[in-house]
């Protein structure tokens, strides 16, 4: 694992440790209902139906391509360039499946089936708290974490659609506050990834995708902070 | 252009199997693969899974960042955001922290925001 802090043992847990897996999926779960929600009225807003606006987050389940996809449709982009921008939105994903290899099954079946399910907050968490799940909860963990956050991401469109209008007027400010939810995810995982060996290169890392994701250049950021960290760490092992 | 149904439906398929495959294709990579062995053996690479979250989380915060105006929003995002660092530090667990950060930045706004 990237990190020293280790997680706390999920083996006292009912049923078996795979169960933390739905645990683990908690914050995910908080963070994505209220964006979701936001997809499902912004949805209804460019005109589709309310079955079209649930069926691209149950085909689709990609927050950023999917929101790119109403706004295409607002602005009349042509659909291939929606795919094209969709395929180089999505290009950091390659890197999740290599990083979360080690720790998943070896069937072929099982960690393709997996993959649908691999969202930036899902890789993210389970890169730093499967480590301790015994290798034989592992199928169980991820398939709990990954679905937990998939239908919470279905749902919360569903209640967009159809009762979205009411919910965001009569509590706006819950629907603000869980928003928080996501970043403070992110946060809290890079605090947890932080050990003397990599502090440098995480240091360098964020700061490399801030000045980029300040610029607008958010998909860069992620990409960028990735090559500068990676460098960042040669130069301080050699 | 995206207008008629057809056209959303292929443009809506496209992105589910363009998606499908940036996550799935890299399973299908032998684990012998070179690639492969230097992430997960300590290499330069090894600080990639650190990094790209140190990326990601940098992509999810600063445009919220950069949205923010006046004490009323900034006291409170800041105060969540220094919440969470610390019971993640503190704690070891990101979930216990997140739920701290949420209820930090809720009570800051109730408290900064009115």
């Amino acid at each position: 694992m990237p990190h020293s802090s280790v997680p706390e043992p999920h083996l006292a847990l009912p049923g078996g440790n795979g169960w933390a897996g739905l645990k683990a999926c908690l914050p995910i779960m908080i963070g994505y209902f209220p964006v979701a929600v936001t997809f499902g009225v912004a949805g209804l807003s460019t005109g589709l139906s309310p079955v079209q606006v649930v069926l691209i987050s149950v085909l689709v389940y990609a927050g950023a391509s999917q929101f790119l996809l109403l706004a295409s449709i607002k602005a009349g982009t042509p659909w291939l360039w929606v795919v094209a921008l969709c395929s180089l939105l999505n290009a950091r994903h390659l890197l999740y499946g290599p990083l979360l290899s080690r720790f998943l099954p070896e069937r072929l079946g099982t960690r393709l089936r997996l993959a649908f399910l691999l969202t930036d907050e899902v890789f993210a968490t389970a890169l730093n708290r499967i480590g301790p799940v015994s290798p034989e909860h592992r199928n169980r963990w991820m398939t709990l974490l990954g679905l937990g956050a998939w239908l919470t991401w279905i749902a919360g469109t569903a209640v967009g659609v159809y009762a979205g209008d009411g919910l965001e007027h009569h509590f706006p400010m819950l629907s603000q506050v869980m928003r928080f939810a996501l970043p403070a995810l992110f946060l809290a995982l890079v605090c947890q990834s932080v050990t003397r060996p990599l502090r440098g290169a995480i240091i360098a890392a964020l700061l490399v995708g801030a000045a980029c994701s300040a610029l607008g250049h958010t998909t860069l950021a992620i990409l960028a902070a990735a090559v500068v960290g990676c460098v960042t760490h040669r130069l301080q092992s050699a | 252009m995206i207008g008629s149904q057809l056209d959303f439906w292929v443009a809506v398929i496209a992105m589910a199997v363009i998606t499908y495959l940036t996550r799935a294709l890299p399973f299908l990579l032998s684990s012998r693969s070179r690639w492969l062995r230097r992430l997960t053996e300590g290499s330069s690479l090894a600080a990639l899974g650190p990094a790209l979250l140190a990326g990601i989380a940098t992509a999810v915060i600063m445009p919220d960042v950069m949205a923010l105006s006046g004490a009323s929003q900034i006291v409170p995002y800041a105060g969540g955001l220094l919440a969470t660092a610390l019971s993640a530090r503190r704690l070891g667990n990101a979930g216990v922290a997140v739920i701290v950060g949420v209820v930090v930045y809720g009570g800051l706004l109730l408290v900064v925001g009115r």
